[in-house]
Protein backbone atom coordinates (compact mmCIF):
# COMPACT_ATOMS: atom_id res chain seq x y z
CA UNK A 1 0.00 0.00 0.00
CA UNK A 2 1.44 3.73 -1.04
CA UNK A 3 2.45 4.91 2.38
CA UNK A 4 0.71 8.20 2.16
CA UNK A 5 -2.16 6.33 1.74
CA UNK A 6 -1.57 4.85 4.24
CA UNK A 7 -1.10 7.56 6.47
CA UNK A 8 -4.13 9.14 5.45
CA UNK A 9 -6.54 6.67 5.82
CA UNK A 10 -4.64 6.25 9.85
CA UNK A 11 -5.82 9.73 10.18
CA UNK A 12 -9.18 9.46 9.45
CA UNK A 13 -9.24 6.34 11.20
CA UNK A 14 -7.72 7.92 14.74
CA UNK A 15 -10.12 10.64 14.53
CA UNK A 16 -13.21 9.07 14.11
CA UNK A 17 -11.96 6.57 16.63
CA UNK A 18 -11.31 9.44 18.94
CA UNK A 19 -15.59 10.20 18.72
CA UNK A 20 -14.07 14.15 17.88
CA UNK A 21 -16.42 13.37 14.70
CA UNK A 22 -19.29 12.69 16.40
CA UNK A 23 -18.96 15.43 18.97
CA UNK A 24 -18.04 18.61 15.84
CA UNK A 25 -20.88 17.40 14.04
CA UNK A 26 -23.51 17.33 17.12
CA UNK A 27 -22.26 20.87 18.29
CA UNK A 28 -22.79 21.96 14.66
CA UNK A 29 -26.63 20.86 14.88
CA UNK A 30 -26.94 22.18 18.34
CA UNK A 31 -25.71 25.78 17.69
CA UNK A 32 -27.84 26.17 14.57
CA UNK A 33 -30.62 24.93 16.40
CA UNK A 34 -30.19 27.30 19.43
CA UNK A 35 -29.40 30.40 16.85
CA UNK A 36 -32.30 29.60 15.44
CA UNK A 37 -34.70 28.58 17.79
CA UNK A 38 -33.84 31.58 19.61
CA UNK A 39 -34.25 33.96 17.38
CA UNK A 40 -37.91 32.72 16.17
CA UNK A 41 -38.89 32.91 19.91
CA UNK A 42 -38.22 37.07 19.65
CA UNK A 43 -39.88 37.03 16.51
CA UNK A 44 -36.92 37.62 14.38
CA UNK A 45 -37.85 34.77 11.46
CA UNK A 46 -34.63 32.82 10.29
CA UNK A 47 -33.94 34.02 7.13
CA UNK A 48 -31.72 34.33 4.02
CA UNK A 49 -29.36 36.51 6.08
CA UNK A 50 -28.97 34.10 8.94
CA UNK A 51 -27.59 31.61 6.79
CA UNK A 52 -24.29 33.92 8.47
CA UNK A 53 -25.32 31.62 11.78
CA UNK A 54 -24.17 28.63 9.65
CA UNK A 55 -20.63 29.97 8.74
CA UNK A 56 -20.18 30.86 12.00
CA UNK A 57 -21.47 27.37 13.70
CA UNK A 58 -19.16 25.90 11.18
CA UNK A 59 -15.84 27.52 12.08
CA UNK A 60 -16.69 27.28 15.40
CA UNK A 61 -16.80 23.48 15.29
CA UNK A 62 -14.20 23.04 12.76
CA UNK A 63 -11.78 24.81 16.49
CA UNK A 64 -13.36 22.29 18.75
CA UNK A 65 -11.71 19.55 17.05
CA UNK A 66 -7.92 21.55 16.37
CA UNK A 67 -6.13 20.64 19.05
CA UNK A 68 -6.33 16.97 18.34
CA UNK A 69 -4.96 17.34 15.12
CA UNK A 70 -1.36 16.96 16.70
CA UNK A 71 -1.21 16.93 20.51
CA UNK A 72 -2.22 12.78 20.62
CA UNK A 73 0.52 12.40 18.08
CA UNK A 74 2.59 14.54 20.30
CA UNK A 75 2.22 13.36 23.18
CA UNK A 76 2.56 9.06 21.97
CA UNK A 77 5.91 10.29 20.08
CA UNK A 78 4.08 9.70 16.08
CA UNK A 79 5.19 12.81 15.32
CA UNK A 80 8.84 11.89 16.50
CA UNK A 81 8.39 9.17 13.87
CA UNK A 82 7.05 11.19 11.27
CA UNK A 83 10.21 13.70 11.99
CA UNK A 84 12.55 10.98 11.03
CA UNK A 85 10.68 9.28 8.50
CA UNK A 86 11.24 10.03 5.17
CA UNK A 87 8.08 11.80 4.09
CA UNK A 88 9.02 15.17 4.16
CA UNK A 89 6.76 17.27 6.90
CA UNK A 90 4.99 19.48 4.66
CA UNK A 91 3.14 16.61 3.20
CA UNK A 92 2.25 14.79 6.60
CA UNK A 93 0.59 18.48 7.40
CA UNK A 94 -0.74 18.50 4.26
CA UNK A 95 -2.95 15.05 4.98
CA UNK A 96 -3.74 15.45 8.70
CA UNK A 97 -5.66 18.68 7.01
CA UNK A 98 -6.82 16.09 4.23
CA UNK A 99 -8.00 13.97 6.89
CA UNK A 100 -9.34 17.12 9.27
CA UNK A 101 -11.57 18.07 6.40
CA UNK A 102 -13.29 14.82 5.82
CA UNK A 103 -13.91 13.94 9.41
CA UNK A 104 -15.04 17.64 10.70
CA UNK A 105 -15.98 19.66 7.57
CA UNK A 106 -17.61 17.14 5.32
CA UNK A 107 -20.41 15.78 7.38
CA UNK A 108 -20.92 19.21 8.41
CA UNK A 109 -21.14 20.15 4.79
CA UNK A 110 -23.70 17.22 3.72
CA UNK A 111 -25.83 18.21 7.14
CA UNK A 112 -26.04 21.95 5.17
CA UNK A 113 -28.89 21.59 2.80
CA UNK A 114 -30.68 19.93 5.91
CA UNK A 115 -30.41 22.94 8.22
CA UNK A 116 -30.75 25.07 5.62
CA UNK A 117 -34.73 24.39 4.61
CA UNK A 118 -35.22 25.23 8.59
CA UNK A 119 -34.03 28.51 7.80
CA UNK A 120 -36.28 28.75 4.88
CA UNK A 121 -33.84 28.61 1.97
CA UNK A 122 -34.85 26.67 -0.95
CA UNK A 123 -32.77 23.77 -1.82
CA UNK A 124 -31.66 24.91 -5.02
CA UNK A 125 -29.27 27.80 -3.15
CA UNK A 126 -28.59 25.43 -0.41
CA UNK A 127 -26.74 23.50 -2.80
CA UNK A 128 -25.08 26.57 -4.11
CA UNK A 129 -24.11 27.31 -0.47
CA UNK A 130 -22.68 23.98 -0.65
CA UNK A 131 -20.83 24.80 -3.27
CA UNK A 132 -19.44 27.74 -1.09
CA UNK A 133 -18.09 25.64 1.40
CA UNK A 134 -16.56 23.21 -0.80
CA UNK A 135 -13.98 26.21 -1.45
CA UNK A 136 -13.94 27.93 1.57
CA UNK A 137 -13.74 24.60 4.36
CA UNK A 138 -10.28 23.23 3.22
CA UNK A 139 -8.98 26.89 3.93
CA UNK A 140 -10.72 26.11 7.38
CA UNK A 141 -8.94 23.19 7.97
CA UNK A 142 -5.70 24.01 6.66
CA UNK A 143 -5.55 27.09 8.90
CA UNK A 144 -6.70 24.72 11.84
CA UNK A 145 -2.66 22.81 11.72
CA UNK A 146 -1.20 26.24 12.06
CA UNK A 147 -3.13 26.72 15.58
CA UNK A 148 -2.82 23.38 16.78
CA UNK A 149 0.66 23.64 15.83
CA UNK A 150 0.91 26.59 17.59
CA UNK A 151 -0.06 25.24 21.04
CA UNK A 152 1.22 21.76 21.02
CA UNK A 153 2.27 20.85 24.70
CA UNK A 154 0.32 23.33 26.22
CA UNK A 155 -1.95 22.81 28.88
CA UNK A 156 -4.30 25.87 28.28
CA UNK A 157 -4.58 25.45 24.53
CA UNK A 158 -8.28 24.94 24.50
CA UNK A 159 -8.41 28.38 25.82
CA UNK A 160 -5.15 30.19 23.27
CA UNK A 161 -6.59 28.68 20.35
CA UNK A 162 -9.98 30.31 19.46
CA UNK A 163 -7.92 33.51 20.42
CA UNK A 164 -5.70 33.51 17.84
CA UNK A 165 -7.09 31.30 15.18
CA UNK A 166 -10.80 32.44 14.78
CA UNK A 167 -9.65 36.01 13.38
CA UNK A 168 -7.20 33.88 10.85
CA UNK A 169 -10.75 33.04 9.31
CA UNK A 170 -11.54 35.77 8.56
CA UNK A 171 -10.95 36.54 5.24
CA UNK A 172 -12.55 33.12 4.26
CA UNK A 173 -15.69 33.80 6.47
CA UNK A 174 -15.59 37.59 5.11
CA UNK A 175 -16.07 36.00 1.72
CA UNK A 176 -18.08 32.97 2.31
CA UNK A 177 -20.87 34.53 4.12
CA UNK A 178 -21.02 37.47 1.96
CA UNK A 179 -21.26 35.28 -1.43
CA UNK A 180 -23.94 32.64 0.54
CA UNK A 181 -26.20 36.12 1.51
CA UNK A 182 -25.77 36.63 -2.26
CA UNK A 183 -26.62 33.28 -3.50
CA UNK A 184 -29.61 32.91 -1.37
CA UNK A 185 -30.87 36.21 -2.88
CA UNK A 186 -30.35 34.73 -6.24
CA UNK A 187 -27.66 36.94 -7.21
CA UNK A 188 -24.44 34.91 -8.66
CA UNK A 189 -20.97 36.93 -8.20
CA UNK A 190 -18.35 34.95 -10.40
CA UNK A 191 -15.46 37.62 -9.77
CA UNK A 192 -15.93 36.58 -5.62
CA UNK A 193 -15.95 33.44 -6.19
CA UNK A 194 -12.98 33.54 -8.69
CA UNK A 195 -10.88 35.67 -5.19
CA UNK A 196 -12.22 33.69 -2.76
CA UNK A 197 -11.36 30.58 -4.98
CA UNK A 198 -8.07 32.53 -4.92
CA UNK A 199 -7.78 33.21 -1.27
CA UNK A 200 -8.43 29.83 -0.38
CA UNK A 201 -6.09 28.20 -2.89
CA UNK A 202 -3.23 30.65 -1.04
CA UNK A 203 -3.79 29.61 2.51
CA UNK A 204 -3.98 25.98 0.74
CA UNK A 205 -0.77 26.38 -0.30
CA UNK A 206 1.49 28.38 2.63
CA UNK A 207 0.00 26.51 5.39
CA UNK A 208 1.92 23.23 5.18
CA UNK A 209 4.84 25.32 5.20
CA UNK A 210 4.30 27.33 8.40
CA UNK A 211 2.74 24.47 10.00
CA UNK A 212 6.27 22.40 9.50
CA UNK A 213 8.21 25.35 10.74
CA UNK A 214 6.49 25.76 13.77
CA UNK A 215 6.63 21.90 14.59
CA UNK A 216 10.23 21.78 14.03
CA UNK A 217 10.19 24.64 16.39
CA UNK A 218 8.94 22.51 19.33
CA UNK A 219 11.92 19.60 18.33
CA UNK A 220 14.91 22.20 18.74
CA UNK B 1 32.02 42.45 12.31
CA UNK B 2 34.13 45.01 13.16
CA UNK B 3 34.92 46.05 16.81
CA UNK B 4 34.73 49.80 16.41
CA UNK B 5 32.17 49.77 13.70
CA UNK B 6 29.56 51.58 15.42
CA UNK B 7 26.06 49.65 13.69
CA UNK B 8 22.57 49.07 14.70
CA UNK B 9 23.70 45.42 15.63
CA UNK B 10 25.38 47.05 19.16
CA UNK B 11 21.81 47.45 20.43
CA UNK B 12 21.83 43.59 19.85
CA UNK B 13 24.05 43.63 23.30
CA UNK B 14 21.45 43.51 26.04
CA UNK B 15 23.93 44.93 27.78
CA UNK B 16 24.80 47.73 25.98
CA UNK B 17 21.08 48.26 25.40
CA UNK B 18 20.05 48.80 28.82
CA UNK B 19 23.06 51.73 28.96
CA UNK B 20 22.02 53.20 25.86
CA UNK B 21 18.51 53.27 26.93
CA UNK B 22 19.56 55.00 30.36
CA UNK B 23 20.88 57.43 28.62
CA UNK B 24 18.04 58.19 26.23
CA UNK B 25 15.27 57.48 28.02
CA UNK B 26 15.73 61.20 29.84
CA UNK B 27 15.80 62.83 26.71
CA UNK B 28 13.17 61.06 25.03
CA UNK B 29 10.54 62.11 27.93
CA UNK B 30 11.59 65.15 28.31
CA UNK B 31 10.95 65.69 24.11
CA UNK B 32 7.66 63.82 24.63
CA UNK B 33 6.37 66.29 27.25
CA UNK B 34 7.25 69.19 26.00
CA UNK B 35 6.07 68.33 22.08
CA UNK B 36 2.53 66.77 23.12
CA UNK B 37 2.22 69.52 25.36
CA UNK B 38 3.38 72.59 23.01
CA UNK B 39 1.19 69.90 19.88
CA UNK B 40 -1.96 69.61 22.08
CA UNK B 41 -2.16 72.85 23.48
CA UNK B 42 -1.91 75.10 19.88
CA UNK B 43 -3.72 72.38 18.49
CA UNK B 44 -6.85 72.68 20.85
CA UNK B 45 -6.75 76.21 21.62
CA UNK B 46 -5.01 78.00 18.83
CA UNK B 47 -6.07 76.54 15.79
CA UNK B 48 -9.24 77.77 13.65
CA UNK B 49 -12.59 75.71 13.97
CA UNK B 50 -12.88 73.87 10.31
CA UNK B 51 -15.62 75.06 8.13
CA UNK B 52 -17.46 71.60 8.39
CA UNK B 53 -16.57 69.96 11.25
CA UNK B 54 -16.43 72.81 13.82
CA UNK B 55 -14.53 71.77 16.63
CA UNK B 56 -15.01 68.00 16.68
CA UNK B 57 -11.54 68.71 14.01
CA UNK B 58 -9.46 68.89 17.64
CA UNK B 59 -9.63 65.46 17.71
CA UNK B 60 -7.83 64.53 15.12
CA UNK B 61 -4.36 65.80 17.28
CA UNK B 62 -4.97 62.25 18.91
CA UNK B 63 -6.72 60.38 16.71
CA UNK B 64 -4.42 60.82 13.54
CA UNK B 65 -1.03 59.92 15.51
CA UNK B 66 -2.16 57.36 17.67
CA UNK B 67 -3.76 55.55 14.79
CA UNK B 68 -0.36 56.13 12.72
CA UNK B 69 1.27 54.64 15.86
CA UNK B 70 -1.17 51.81 16.07
CA UNK B 71 -0.07 50.69 12.44
CA UNK B 72 3.21 51.26 12.66
CA UNK B 73 4.35 49.38 15.63
CA UNK B 74 2.61 46.32 14.49
CA UNK B 75 5.09 46.71 11.39
CA UNK B 76 7.79 47.58 13.77
CA UNK B 77 6.97 44.11 15.98
CA UNK B 78 7.25 42.21 12.63
CA UNK B 79 10.69 43.59 11.45
CA UNK B 80 11.87 42.49 14.94
CA UNK B 81 10.43 39.20 15.20
CA UNK B 82 12.03 38.49 11.49
CA UNK B 83 15.30 39.86 13.08
CA UNK B 84 14.70 37.29 15.76
CA UNK B 85 14.17 34.97 13.66
CA UNK B 86 17.63 35.12 11.26
CA UNK B 87 19.58 36.61 13.58
CA UNK B 88 18.66 35.16 17.24
CA UNK B 89 19.34 38.46 18.90
CA UNK B 90 17.50 38.23 22.03
CA UNK B 91 16.86 42.33 22.29
CA UNK B 92 15.04 42.10 19.41
CA UNK B 93 12.55 39.47 20.16
CA UNK B 94 12.00 41.49 23.79
CA UNK B 95 11.46 44.74 22.01
CA UNK B 96 8.73 42.83 20.02
CA UNK B 97 7.06 41.70 23.10
CA UNK B 98 7.38 44.81 24.93
CA UNK B 99 5.98 46.62 21.78
CA UNK B 100 2.50 44.46 21.88
CA UNK B 101 0.90 46.43 24.98
CA UNK B 102 1.93 49.78 24.09
CA UNK B 103 0.23 49.16 20.15
CA UNK B 104 -2.53 47.35 21.87
CA UNK B 105 -3.21 50.59 23.94
CA UNK B 106 -2.66 53.03 21.09
CA UNK B 107 -5.28 51.19 18.95
CA UNK B 108 -7.85 51.31 21.76
CA UNK B 109 -6.83 54.72 22.10
CA UNK B 110 -7.70 55.20 18.18
CA UNK B 111 -10.39 53.29 18.01
CA UNK B 112 -12.34 55.22 21.45
CA UNK B 113 -11.80 58.74 19.98
CA UNK B 114 -12.73 58.20 16.49
CA UNK B 115 -16.09 56.64 17.67
CA UNK B 116 -16.18 60.11 20.18
CA UNK B 117 -15.86 61.88 16.72
CA UNK B 118 -18.04 60.18 14.49
CA UNK B 119 -20.88 60.17 16.75
CA UNK B 120 -21.65 63.62 16.37
CA UNK B 121 -20.18 63.92 12.79
CA UNK B 122 -21.44 60.69 10.89
CA UNK B 123 -24.04 60.16 13.59
CA UNK B 124 -23.26 56.64 15.07
CA UNK B 125 -20.14 55.73 17.45
CA UNK B 126 -19.35 52.76 15.02
CA UNK B 127 -20.15 51.83 11.75
CA UNK B 128 -18.45 48.50 10.08
CA UNK B 129 -16.76 50.63 7.58
CA UNK B 130 -13.41 49.29 5.99
CA UNK B 131 -10.73 51.01 7.91
CA UNK B 132 -12.17 50.74 10.92
CA UNK B 133 -12.97 47.02 10.60
CA UNK B 134 -9.11 46.90 9.69
CA UNK B 135 -8.65 48.57 13.60
CA UNK B 136 -10.81 45.62 14.82
CA UNK B 137 -8.79 43.23 13.13
CA UNK B 138 -5.20 44.45 14.15
CA UNK B 139 -7.29 44.60 17.62
CA UNK B 140 -7.75 41.09 17.49
CA UNK B 141 -4.36 40.52 16.67
CA UNK B 142 -2.58 42.27 19.01
CA UNK B 143 -4.58 40.49 21.36
CA UNK B 144 -3.73 37.14 19.78
CA UNK B 145 0.04 37.99 20.25
CA UNK B 146 -0.25 39.58 23.93
CA UNK B 147 -2.24 36.07 24.83
CA UNK B 148 0.48 33.59 23.46
CA UNK B 149 3.23 35.79 25.41
CA UNK B 150 0.97 35.49 28.76
CA UNK B 151 0.43 32.10 28.23
CA UNK B 152 3.29 30.71 28.36
CA UNK B 153 6.70 31.38 30.34
CA UNK B 154 9.93 32.81 28.61
CA UNK B 155 12.04 30.87 26.54
CA UNK B 156 13.74 30.38 23.09
CA UNK B 157 10.50 28.09 21.89
CA UNK B 158 7.68 30.52 22.98
CA UNK B 159 9.97 33.24 21.01
CA UNK B 160 9.74 31.50 17.89
CA UNK B 161 6.37 30.90 18.25
CA UNK B 162 5.23 34.42 18.70
CA UNK B 163 7.57 35.71 16.09
CA UNK B 164 5.71 33.38 13.59
CA UNK B 165 2.43 33.95 15.08
CA UNK B 166 3.25 37.81 14.41
CA UNK B 167 4.24 37.03 10.65
CA UNK B 168 1.45 34.91 10.09
CA UNK B 169 -0.92 37.48 11.63
CA UNK B 170 0.35 40.00 9.21
CA UNK B 171 -0.55 38.07 6.41
CA UNK B 172 -4.12 37.52 7.66
CA UNK B 173 -4.29 40.14 8.79
CA UNK B 174 -3.98 41.96 5.39
CA UNK B 175 -6.23 39.41 3.62
CA UNK B 176 -8.91 40.12 5.96
CA UNK B 177 -8.66 43.38 4.98
CA UNK B 178 -8.78 43.17 1.78
CA UNK B 179 -11.64 40.74 1.95
CA UNK B 180 -13.31 43.53 3.76
CA UNK B 181 -12.63 46.42 1.00
CA UNK B 182 -13.84 44.40 -1.74
CA UNK B 183 -17.05 44.26 -0.41
CA UNK B 184 -17.37 47.60 1.15
CA UNK B 185 -15.30 50.74 -0.21
CA UNK B 186 -16.33 52.73 2.84
CA UNK B 187 -17.51 56.08 4.11
CA UNK B 188 -13.80 57.51 5.65
CA UNK B 189 -12.43 60.93 3.60
CA UNK B 190 -9.05 60.39 2.29
CA UNK B 191 -5.96 60.20 3.57
CA UNK B 192 -5.33 63.23 5.66
CA UNK B 193 -1.79 63.79 5.21
CA UNK B 194 0.03 61.70 3.14
CA UNK B 195 2.56 63.07 1.22
CA UNK B 196 1.67 62.61 -2.47
CA UNK B 197 -2.05 63.53 -2.18
CA UNK B 198 -3.22 66.99 -3.33
CA UNK B 199 -6.33 66.77 -0.50
CA UNK B 200 -4.39 66.95 2.33
CA UNK B 201 -5.62 69.25 5.03
CA UNK B 202 -4.75 72.94 5.25
CA UNK B 203 -1.34 73.93 7.06
CA UNK B 204 -3.21 75.56 9.98
CA UNK B 205 -3.51 71.97 11.39
CA UNK B 206 -0.70 70.21 9.32
CA UNK B 207 1.87 72.07 11.90
CA UNK B 208 0.22 71.36 15.42
CA UNK B 209 -0.63 67.67 13.84
CA UNK B 210 2.99 67.02 12.94
CA UNK B 211 4.21 68.11 16.32
CA UNK B 212 1.72 66.09 18.19
CA UNK B 213 2.82 63.15 15.67
CA UNK B 214 6.39 63.53 17.38
CA UNK B 215 5.02 63.84 20.70
CA UNK B 216 3.42 60.83 20.51
CA UNK B 217 6.46 58.70 18.56
CA UNK B 218 8.61 60.07 21.03
CA UNK B 219 5.73 58.62 23.61
CA UNK B 220 5.86 55.33 22.20
CA UNK B 221 10.44 55.48 22.36
CA UNK B 222 10.33 56.17 26.00
CA UNK B 223 7.80 53.40 26.50
CA UNK B 224 9.45 50.85 24.06
CA UNK B 225 13.05 51.73 25.83
CA UNK B 226 11.58 51.23 29.23
CA UNK B 227 9.63 48.16 28.68
CA UNK B 228 12.06 46.42 26.88
CA UNK B 229 14.62 47.61 29.78
CA UNK B 230 12.29 46.08 32.04
CA UNK B 231 12.18 42.13 29.83
CA UNK B 232 15.72 42.27 29.79
CA UNK B 233 16.12 42.87 33.74
CA UNK B 234 13.11 40.04 34.28
CA UNK B 235 15.23 37.51 31.77
CA UNK B 236 18.79 38.70 33.84
CA UNK B 237 16.78 37.65 36.71
CA UNK B 238 15.71 34.36 35.92
CA UNK B 239 18.89 33.42 34.57
CA UNK B 240 20.56 34.18 37.62
CA UNK B 241 18.24 32.04 39.88
CA UNK B 242 18.25 29.34 37.41
CA UNK B 243 22.21 29.36 37.98
CA UNK B 244 22.10 28.80 41.69
CA UNK C 1 -12.37 78.89 29.28
CA UNK C 2 -12.79 75.45 28.03
CA UNK C 3 -15.65 76.43 25.08
CA UNK C 4 -15.74 74.64 21.93
CA UNK C 5 -19.59 75.49 22.03
CA UNK C 6 -21.76 72.16 21.21
CA UNK C 7 -18.33 69.63 20.80
CA UNK C 8 -17.06 70.66 24.32
CA UNK C 9 -18.17 67.06 25.81
CA UNK C 10 -17.47 65.55 22.61
CA UNK C 11 -13.77 67.04 22.99
CA UNK C 12 -13.21 66.61 26.71
CA UNK C 13 -14.72 62.75 26.71
CA UNK C 14 -11.80 62.09 23.78
CA UNK C 15 -9.01 63.95 25.57
CA UNK C 16 -10.05 62.40 28.82
CA UNK C 17 -10.81 58.74 27.48
CA UNK C 18 -7.23 58.47 24.95
CA UNK C 19 -5.33 60.33 28.17
CA UNK C 20 -6.31 57.86 30.88
CA UNK C 21 -5.61 54.70 28.47
CA UNK C 22 -1.98 56.12 28.43
CA UNK C 23 -1.42 56.92 31.87
CA UNK C 24 -2.99 53.69 32.83
CA UNK C 25 0.13 52.01 30.16
CA UNK C 26 2.24 54.50 31.41
CA UNK C 27 1.65 53.53 35.55
CA UNK C 28 2.05 50.09 34.57
CA UNK C 29 4.93 50.35 32.68
CA UNK C 30 6.83 52.23 35.41
CA UNK C 31 5.33 50.30 38.45
CA UNK C 32 6.74 47.11 36.71
CA UNK C 33 10.15 48.65 35.99
CA UNK C 34 10.14 49.16 39.39
CA UNK C 35 9.75 45.59 40.84
CA UNK C 36 11.67 43.92 38.37
CA UNK C 37 15.16 46.61 39.44
CA UNK C 38 14.50 45.87 42.73
CA UNK C 39 14.42 41.85 42.16
CA UNK C 40 17.25 42.04 39.65
CA UNK C 41 19.14 44.16 42.59
CA UNK C 42 18.22 41.47 45.20
CA UNK C 43 19.18 38.26 43.36
CA UNK C 44 22.96 40.32 42.16
CA UNK C 45 23.69 41.29 45.91
CA UNK C 46 22.69 37.62 46.91
CA UNK C 47 25.01 36.44 44.11
CA UNK C 48 27.92 38.76 44.95
CA UNK C 49 27.36 37.43 48.62
CA UNK C 50 27.55 33.57 47.61
CA UNK C 51 30.38 34.46 45.65
CA UNK C 52 32.53 36.27 48.46
CA UNK C 53 31.43 33.23 50.76
CA UNK C 54 33.19 30.98 47.94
Amino acid sequence: MNPLLYILSYEIKASTAGRSLFLSTSFFIIVVLTANISMNQFGIRADKNSVSILWIALAMSALLSINMIFQNDYDDGTLDWFMLSPISLETIVILKAVAHWVTTCLPMMLLTPIVCVSMGINFNSSLWILLVMMIGTPAISFISTIGSALTLGERANHLLLPIFILPTFLPILVFGIKISMLVTNSVYDSMAFLIMLAISLFCIAITPFITAIIIKVHYT
Amino acid sequence: MHKNSRSLWEFANPKRFVSIANKLIPWLTICTVLSMSVGIFWGVFFTPNDYRQGAAVKIIYIHVPSAFLAINIYIMMLIASVIWLIRRHHVSLLAAKAAAPIGLTMTLVAILTGAIWGKPIWGTYWAWDPRMTSFAILLMFYIGYISIWSAMEYNEKVGDLSALLCIIGSIFALLSRYAVIFWNQGLHQGASMSLDKEENISNVFYLPLLVCLLGFVSLFFTLLLIRTRTEIRIKRTTSLLRMN
Amino acid sequence: MIDFGKYTWTIISAYGGASMLIIILLIMTILKSRKVNKELLVVEQKKSIDAQDD
